[in-house]
């Protein structure tokens, strides 16, 4: 697994962790975010369970396993939630945040440990990082394109960690950061119409962002926004069309010789 | 190391997948139980409507072979409580193994990690990672010793979480084992009535081969409850041989811990 710094001042760093050669390659690629602040530490969507032992080694670099003070899953999914088990074990002095609509369900990957998940209310909240003065803030992003999802500012970075939007999948080989907007679409536009239910919930999202007006974006799959790819991203976001699982077809329409056959069964 | 992990891994799976086995196989007993009753009371009614000193006899053997569902359901019972907390203990140990598995990859990584940083000679497959002893004082191998103190710490702390793990593995798998030798038990003890009923059944045809007329429903009904306690036998017996496999498994698990 490959890591790089992303910002460094003084005692607060972000480090993304991604790109991993080792992984299986039916596992979806992802990236991995520490935050950094006075040698206390916050883990942005630690990763599945089954690249875990890459995330551990990596993490390594830049911090060790009781420096870890909080990990906060935007969202649900096994490629976030399935190893938080494995860090709960063996981080003592760690919190683990979820949205409040996930508790019971994340609960699931337990594993035979004791994963206590501290709700994150649907308004978001203010998370310090351990008992530093440098606080991460926890931005609503329902239905984008978890029902319970949300996005990660730190204003000390001016960084925002998006989870799941402006995801892409990308090649192996590609950079870290996108370089040109207009290629780069074709690697997240299939990802956003399919996995996002919610044009208005995307706005939304988007209105709230600009309002924050971050630096760099940094999504839990694929390449890195900054700078002029941040307002591009943000333009794009607002006027695609999602909640499609066949790009241009209604619903209702697909296949409706296919339904009545069915039916009549 | 990742080798001998791996088989432990899909070793635990294979095991878990004989207890699930074990536990249905279980379930079905009761069916062959109540089938068996079923033709028991037959017989009784059968043998009621021929009214004379042969009718009372085979009323006293059919009564005998009713009884016997009913003398075996609480070992049934027990054999069912015994196999699911059998596949129970399985599932929380093939769990326990699968955080091994990760705990000990990322312990190698690590290991491999700051020996490349040191430029040293050694790598990860230098040291058992599986072994108690190994890892307890591994943060303590010459090797290491020109590492920083959190580096150190990183790998001490990690080695110590696998020793943790290898000890809740083992309890469980211990406790794996004495389940399962319980379980075998109880089956022997009920494969002892299986040939108790097959022996009523046979009785039965003897005592109905004097009766000039109504033998052949009586020969009907001891084929039916021969080809139940058949089943019964059969069922027995394949348990039996995944508890056994079960078993010999669960025996080589805890051997491969005490060689490591």
């Amino acid at each position: 697994m490959k890591s790089e710094i992303l910002f460094e001042e003084g005692s607060h760093k972000w480090v993304v962790l991604g790109r991993d050669p080792d992984k299986r390659d039916e596992v979806i690629d992802t990236n991995e975010f520490i935050v950094i602040n006075d040698g206390q530490a916050v883990l942005l969507d630690p990763g599945g369970i089954d690249i875990f032992p890459q995330v551990l080694t990596e993490m390594t670099r830049y911090v060790s396993t009781d420096q870890i003070r909080a990990i906060v899953a935007s969202h649900q999914d096994p490629d976030i939630a399935s190893s938080l088990a494995m860090w709960t074990d063996l981080c003592a002095n760690m919190k683990v945040y979820c949205s409040w609509i996930w508790t019971g369900f994340i609960s699931h990957f337990g594993m035979g440990t004791n994963l206590v998940l501290n709700p994150i209310p649907d308004e978001g909240m203010e998370l310090q990082i351990g008992d530093t003065n440098a606080n991460l803030y926890l931005v609503p992003a329902h239905y984008c394109h978890s029902s319970g999802n949300f996005s990660t500012y730190d204003p000390i970075a001016d960084i925002l960690f998006s989870g799941d939007i402006g995801g892409a999948l990308v090649p192996a080989d590609s950079p870290l950061f996108v370089d040109d907007f207009e290629r780069h679409i074709k690697y997240m536009e299939k990802f956003h119409v399919r996995w996002f239910s919610s044009n208005v919930a995307l706005k939304a999202w988007v209105k709230r962002i600009r309002a924050i007006n971050p630096g760099m974006i940094c999504p839990q799959h694929g390449s890195i926004f900054r700078g002029e790819q941040v307002p591009k991203l943000l333009d794009w976001l607002d006027n695609l069309d999602v909640g499609k699982w066949d790009a241009g077809a209604e619903l209702t329409d697909i296949n409706k010789t296919q339904w009545m056959k069915w039916k009549k069964r | 190391m990742s080798e001998i992990l791996s088989k432990y891994r899909s070793d635990i799976s294979v095991v878990f997948g004989i207890g699930v086995e074990v536990l249905n196989g279980a379930r079905s007993l009761k069916g062959i139980s109540l089938d068996l009753k079923l033709l028991a009371i037959n017989g009784i009614v059968q043998a009621a409507k021929i009214g004379t000193s042969q009718g009372q006899s085979l009323i006293t053997l059919s009564g005998f072979l009713s009884d016997l569902p009913i003398q075996i359901a609480p070992e049934l019972d027990e054999l069912e409580r015994l196999t699911s907390r059998l596949s129970y203990q399985l599932t929380v140990c093939a769990i326990a193994v699968r955080r091994f598995y990760n705990y000990s990859v990322a312990l190698s990584k690590i290991v491999d990690l700051n020996l490349e940083k040191l430029s040293s000679a050694y790598n990860a497959n230098d040291f058992n990672l599986l072994d108690i002893r190994q890892l307890q004082k591994l943060h303590l191998e010459a090797a290491f010793n020109k590492l920083n103190n959190i580096d150190k710490e990183t790998i001490k702390f990690i080695a110590s979480r696998n020793v943790k793990i290898i000890e809740e593995i083992n309890d469980l798998i211990f406790d794996s084992h004495n389940t399962i030798i319980k379980a075998k038990k109880k089956l022997e003890s009920i494969k002892r009535n299986g040939f108790i009923a097959n022996y009523m059944g046979s009785n039965i045809l003897i005592e109905s081969s004097y009766l000039s007329s109504d033998q052949k429903s009586f020969s009907g009904l001891v084929n039916n409850i021969k080809n139940i306690v058949h089943t019964l036998d059969s069922q027995l017996d394949r348990i039996l041989n995944d508890i056994n496999l079960g078993d010999n498994m669960l025996s080589a698990l805890i051997k491969l811990r005490i060689n490591n």
